[in-house]
């Protein structure tokens, strides 16, 4: 009877093996379409996707998304006058394999949701041209300063949109490395005039107009009627999904020789530690 | 759950059918030797019958049987005790039998021509001193009285030339027994001349009442016996004491312990088995318990995962009742050695009704030993490990002193750390290792006074202190100069008083003062933060110290009542007052800057949990909890016993407006429903089924802490002033089953489990900033089983294993990404213990870790990916009997095929190689007790 028993118990135990351990399926794409093309990234180009390349340089990824929330404002009733992306929000984690390089060629719905994985909405809010000025020196205040390698880069820093021109001298002490800023050709000045003599309006995800990484100059304003808070209302009004439906009317979803490439005039760094290409 | 319900059913199919024609047996297994001079225990249980009365015959060497009636303790453990005039020199045989109503005996233990023998050790000449035993007079002639004529003496029996007892053969084997009468023609003799087995000459009793549960007041302790029953308990403590003392063999519980009233059986862990589990610490004991699993976190500590959870909060330890969780964080002071533990019993989920807050996910009792002598354990091995252990209890007349004493120090393992945080992405990483150096005090002492009239009255107290290094570092950086300081001091006043027939009353006052100092290295020597400003140079690193000092008064009363209608009704309160004594948060840098402040110092604006921003006492920093509970066992019928208990506490905790700014404290009520079951349909098997909730108040650290917002700071956790407590509600359902297999006996235990978890308490990251603690309204569930096993062909000869499966979910989270799977989902642990020989054991045991993988419950939580193979890890042992009555020797090695294996890190991107575990560990022990 005994080994009756113990058959049992060996039997009961052996049948809840399979299947038994369960992990979660990360895998799955985020979006229907994952094979959609997007966009192309240009011939003769790569675009670098690893932490110091996304949070110390100006990134095609982050530009073309600011690009598109400014893209998506365009014809409301309060178009924006700029655009930012935390650097933080471009990943080169994605869901299975990590993608560091971005090579020549199409660039896919599926790929493009898990590099701008976190699904913020954008909002727009109006801000005082100190705030603004504020909001880029913080952007740039953790910077290392050349010769130093690159370690832990900062998620904070903002990738800009094509009306935004950035000058940063890493030599300076934070909070007065920022030594030019134009938005729109317009120069801004330092400390900057409040709301009632320059206002700029700005799109960025809800994460930093809520005061994520350290963006305290923001909180608030998302919440303040005065400065007009509005979320995106196409496409979800989230990020991710802006970026993909501006990508595709784009110029860079026609041919691959007008595809997605860096402008590096956007941010002129002075002093700064440039990142390297990253490992595969 | 499926599965389980099929196994569970199919077990108590075969069972019925087991016990409905088994053979009925005895199951215990004699020691090979007992001392001279002392009661001897005989234990064990009854499978088959029924029979009105169990006896057990005893005898010396050409002696007659004389009779010694077992009695039934609970379900189906009998147990009688051999006076310690009885056991003298050779030796005695026994043999159980049992006696049905009609008169009839049967064999269920031994026979009278083969019985058990077990040997006596001492001095025959000691013994033959108290041998003689003279039969007293039953009374004296006194004036104008006259004694009645007393029965002759009977004539001694025949003298046979005793054997020494070095030529007695192993009680286990009995056809060893066979083989020495065989060769010898004096113990032939012996044999051939004893009497046949007489006839019961008693009239037959009735079958003996179960023993109702609590009715009767703690005896006194005889002389040579435990102390505990003397020494002031607590609530938990005495619901939990039975377990340790009725469970002297076997890993799992005795099957039938108080089967009517005890609706939640506990894991005990007793002295012996922690012996044979070839554990040197706490929480390796607590890694072998189906449904437990221990890892390390960068910081050192000891995580418990209970069933797919994991929280320091949410596990309750304790020593001897008195609670050992730090008020501020949660975290316990219970990483303590084995060596002076009598046990450590452990319940997964809410305990019951009488214990206060805290008890959530588990709760963890450690029980110091409390037998009288003195008893010294030391330790060297591997990594400069040396350790002393002492203890000791003394009874002075109505006095009783208890004592014990650890001091631990070793260097620990070093590994290597092959990233962190602070190297770049590309390039030659620095060179950099784990450090794992640690020095231990823990004393206790203990004293208690009997008194007939006023009841017993104890003092405890306790301190703990411990100096360590971080394993790794405080979060993603290696830290070697950090430096953790953690004191605790304790003591207790107790009170208890039995009411006769009516039951007991006790009291407890407690104290406790509990701080913490530790400096943490966040950066290494000499780094300088942004290379063109000299101002961030760290000749000695980055550094933050914290330092808070916690203080708890406790006040308790509870009333034990036995009442009519077999109730057994238990009703308490307790109050306790906790709060921060004091706190400092230093930095050697100016957060916004990244420049040197110089020394450690105050960052500017940083909020202090003891303040409350506007000059005051935060309102998180101090807590006044009361607690209420009744807690009612009815036992209606033989095989039914029913438990219902309710707790209700009130906690106060502070409140927070939508920005997080204090506004006041409000009392808090919680409720904690229990209610349970347990069936015996036969006496070797037993059906449980229970449910209680349970509540635990966020701790100080998840409501209030506040760090700099600093770049090292990036992804470390601060308190969320807006958080509720968290309630758990637990369902569970198990079997236990006993089958004797000859005079081996083999234990079954499975159970089944679900809970929930209403708002429970994470920390989860979403923004890689400094992430706050959170509730999770949704949920988060777990679900599975346990099943042990365990096979004792003799008291050094046991094979034992067990497993454990769970499923646990974050309810708040998409279908794809809810598992949580940063705790192993299967565990088994394996092992047995061998007699090699009569003075060598071996003791082996395997423990498997089913794979881990990160959580998803965020995006950052997925995209930080790890996977921790799944492993195993060996422990060998090789540890003698008793030497020279005072002495024990062993040898451990642990992981001694040096599986390489890791734990988890808060940041898997910043640190891929996780927590490096030790490889393989060699200690040598020597015991000695007297």
């Amino acid at each position: 009877m005994a080994r009756w028993l113990l058959l049992t118990a060996l039997a009961a135990g052996a049948a809840a093996l399979p299947g038994c351990i369960a992990y979660n399926d990360t895998c799955q794409p985020l979006v229907d379409n994952p094979n959609e093309r997007v966009a192309f990234v240009a011939k003769g180009t790569e675009i670098w996707l690893d932490r110091p390349n996304a949070r110390h340089a100006n990134n095609a990824i982050g530009q073309q998304t600011a690009d598109g929330f400014v893209w998506v404002y365009r014809d409301g009733d309060r178009p924006v006058d700029f655009a930012v992306v935390n650097g933080g929000a471009i990943r080169a984690e994605g869901l299975c394999v990590t993608r560091n390089i971005l090579r020549e060629g199409p660039l896919t719905n599926g790929t493009l949701h898990e590099i701008l994985l976190f699904e913020n909405p954008v909002i727009a809010v109006d801000l005082s041209e100190a705030q603004v000025v504020e909001m880029f020196e913080h952007s740039v205040e953790r910077l290392f300063a050349a010769p130093a390698p690159i370690v832990s880069p900062s998620g904070q820093f903002l990738q800009v949109s094509a009306e935004v021109a950035l000058d940063v001298d890493c030599a300076q002490p934070a909070g007065s490395r920022v030594t030019s800023l134009r938005i729109k050709g317009q120069q801004l000045q330092k400390p900057g005039r409040p709301i009632e003599q320059a206002k700029f309006r700005g799109a960025m995800s809800s994460f930093i107009v809520k005061g994520g990484d350290g963006y305290s100059m923001l909180e608030g304003t998302s919440t303040d009627p005065s400065r007009n808070p509005e979320q995106a209302k196409r496409f979800g009004g989230i990020d991710s999904n802006i970026a993909a439906e501006y990508l595709k009317q784009s110029p860079a979803n026609q041919t691959v020789e007008n595809g997605m490439r860096v402008d590096g005039a956007r941010i002129r760094f002075t002093n700064c530690s440039t990142p390297t290409r990253p490992p595969n | 759950m499926r599965t389980a319900l099929l196994f569970g059913l199919g077990l108590a199919l075969v069972a019925r059918s087991s016990a409905a024609d088994s053979r009925a047996t005895f199951l215990y297994t004699p020691p090979v030797e007992a001392p001279m001079g002392q009661p001897f225990k005989v234990e064990g249980n009854l499978s088959g019958g029924p029979f009105a009365k169990l006896v057990v015959k005893v005898r010396g060497p050409g002696e007659d049987y004389e009779d010694h009636e077992l009695s039934l303790q609970y379900g189906d453990l009998y147990r009688a005790t051999l006076p310690a005039s009885r056991m003298v020199p050779p030796g005695i045989e026994l043999y159980v039998e049992g006696v049905t109503s009609s008169g009839k005996a049967t064999p269920l233990f031994a026979t009278a021509s083969r019985p058990a023998r077990v040997i006596i050790v001492g001095d025959s000449t000691d013994a033959a001193a108290e041998k003689p035993e003279k039969k007293k007079p039953k009374c004296k002639p006194r004036k104008g009285k006259k004694c009645p004529p007393e029965e002759p003496e009977k004539p001694p029996p025949a003298e046979v030339p005793d054997k020494p007892p070095t030529e007695w053969t192993d009680t286990s084997d009995t056809s060893a027994s066979d083989k020495a009468t065989a060769g010898d023609p004096v113990a032939a003799k012996a044999v051939a001349e004893r009497p046949p087995d007489k006839p019961p000459d008693r009239a037959p009793e009735p079958p003996p009442e179960r023993a109702a549960p609590e009715k009767t007041p703690p005896e006194k302790s005889a002389p040579g016996e435990p102390l505990a029953t003397s020494k002031p308990r607590t609530a938990l403590d005495e619901e939990l004491a039975v377990y340790g003392a009725e469970a002297p063999s076997g890993f799992a519980q005795h099957l039938d312990e108080r089967t009517r009233t005890t609706v939640l059986a506990p894991v005990v862990l007793s002295a012996g088995h922690l012996k044979q589990l070839g554990v040197r610490y706490v929480h390796e004991a607590l890694e072998v318990v189906p449904g437990l699993s221990v890892s390390r976190d960068v910081q050192g500590f000891y995580r418990v995962g209970v069933r797919g959870l994991r929280g320091a909060p949410e596990v309750l330890f304790l020593v001897n009742g008195q609670r050992l969780n730090h008020f501020y964080d949660g975290q316990a002071l219970a990483t303590l050695p084995v060596d002076n533990l009598d046990r450590i019993e452990i319940i997964r989920g809410p305990a019951t009704a009488e214990v206060g807050l805290g008890n959530y996910l588990a709760v963890v009792n450690l029980v110091t030993r409390t037998e009288e002598g003195l008893r010294g354990v030391f330790t060297g091995g591997s990594f400069d490990a040396f350790d002393g252990h002492l203890v000791g209890a003394k009874r002075l007349g109505p006095v009783t002193i208890q004592g014990d004493a650890d001091v631990a120090s070793q260097y620990g393992y070093r590994k290597p750390v092959t990233k962190d945080g602070l190297d770049p992405p590309t390039g030659t990483p620095r060179s950099k290792s784990t450090l794992d150096n640690r020095f231990l005090v823990n004393v206790g002492l203990a004293v208690s006074l009997d008194t007939e009239s006023a009841g017993t009255f104890g003092v405890a107290g306790r301190f703990l202190l411990e100096n360590r290094s971080a394993l790794v570092g405080l979060f993603d950086v290696v830290g070697n100069d950090s430096r953790l300081r953690w004191q605790s001091i304790d003591a207790a006043l107790t009170w208890s008083r039995p009411l006769g027939e009516l039951g007991t009353v006790s009291a407890r006052f407690s104290f406790d003062q509990q701080d913490t100092d530790r400096l943490w290295q966040l950066a290494p020597d000499g780094y300088q933060v942004v290379a063109s400003n000299p101002n961030t140079l760290f000749a000695d690193g980055i550094l933050e110290q914290v330092t808070v000092g916690a203080r708890s008064f406790g006040l308790s009363g509870r009333a034990d009542l036995s009442l009519p209608a077999k109730n057994q009704l238990a009703v308490g309160l307790d109050a306790q007052l906790q709060s921060i004594s004091s706190y400092a948060y230093l930095a050697n840098y100016v957060p916004s800057t990244n420049e040197s402040a110089g020394s450690l110092a105050r960052p500017d604006g940083l909020r202090y949990p003891t303040e409350n921003g506007q000059g005051g006492r935060g309102p998180a920093a101090d807590r006044f909890g009361l607690g209420l509970f009744g807690q009612d066992t009815w036992t209606p019928l033989d095989a039914l016993s029913i438990q219902a208990g309710l707790r209700l506490d009130f906690t106060q905790l502070p409140t927070a407006d939508a920005n997080g700014a204090w506004t006041g404290a409000a009392l808090v009520p919680s409720f904690g429903p229990r209610l349970g079951l347990a069936v015996t349909p036969f006496t070797n098997l037993v059906v449980r089924g229970h449910y209680g909730r349970a509540w635990r108040a966020p701790t100080v650290q998840e409501l209030a802490e506040t760090i700099p917002d600093s770049d090292s700071n990036q992804g470390r956790a601060v308190g969320n002033p807006g958080l509720k407590g968290a309630y758990v509600d637990l369902v569970e359902g198990g079997v236990e089953y006993l089958q004797g297999l000859g005079e081996a006996k083999l234990r079954l235990k499975a159970n089944a489990f679900f809970e929930k978890l209403t708002d429970a308490i994470a920390l989860v990251d979403n923004t890689g900033n400094l992430i706050p603690y959170t509730n999770r309204p949704i949920g988060v569930q777990s679900w599975g089983f346990e099943g042990e096993a365990r096979l004792e062909v003799t008291q050094r000869g046991v094979a034992w294993l067990n497993a454990a499966w769970q499923r646990a979910e974050d309810l708040g989270t998409p279908a794809s990404g809810r598992l949580l799977t940063d705790v192993p989902q299967v565990r088994f642990n394996g092992g047995f213990s061998l007699p090699l020989g009569r003075w060598l054991n071996l003791d082996f045991v395997v423990r498997y870790h089913s794979e881990r993988r990160n959580n998803s419950r965020s995006v950052l939580e997925q995209i930080r990916r790890y996977t921790l193979p799944a492993y195993t890890t060996v422990t060998a042992q090789l540890r003698t009997e008793p030497l020279f009555e005072h002495l024990e020797l062993g040898v451990l090695g642990q992981n001694v095929f040096t599986f390489d294996y890791i734990d988890d890190v808060p940041r898997p991107d910043r640190v891929p190689g996780g927590v490096p575990r030790e490889s393989v560990l060699v200690f040598g022990t020597i015991r000695v007790f007297f």
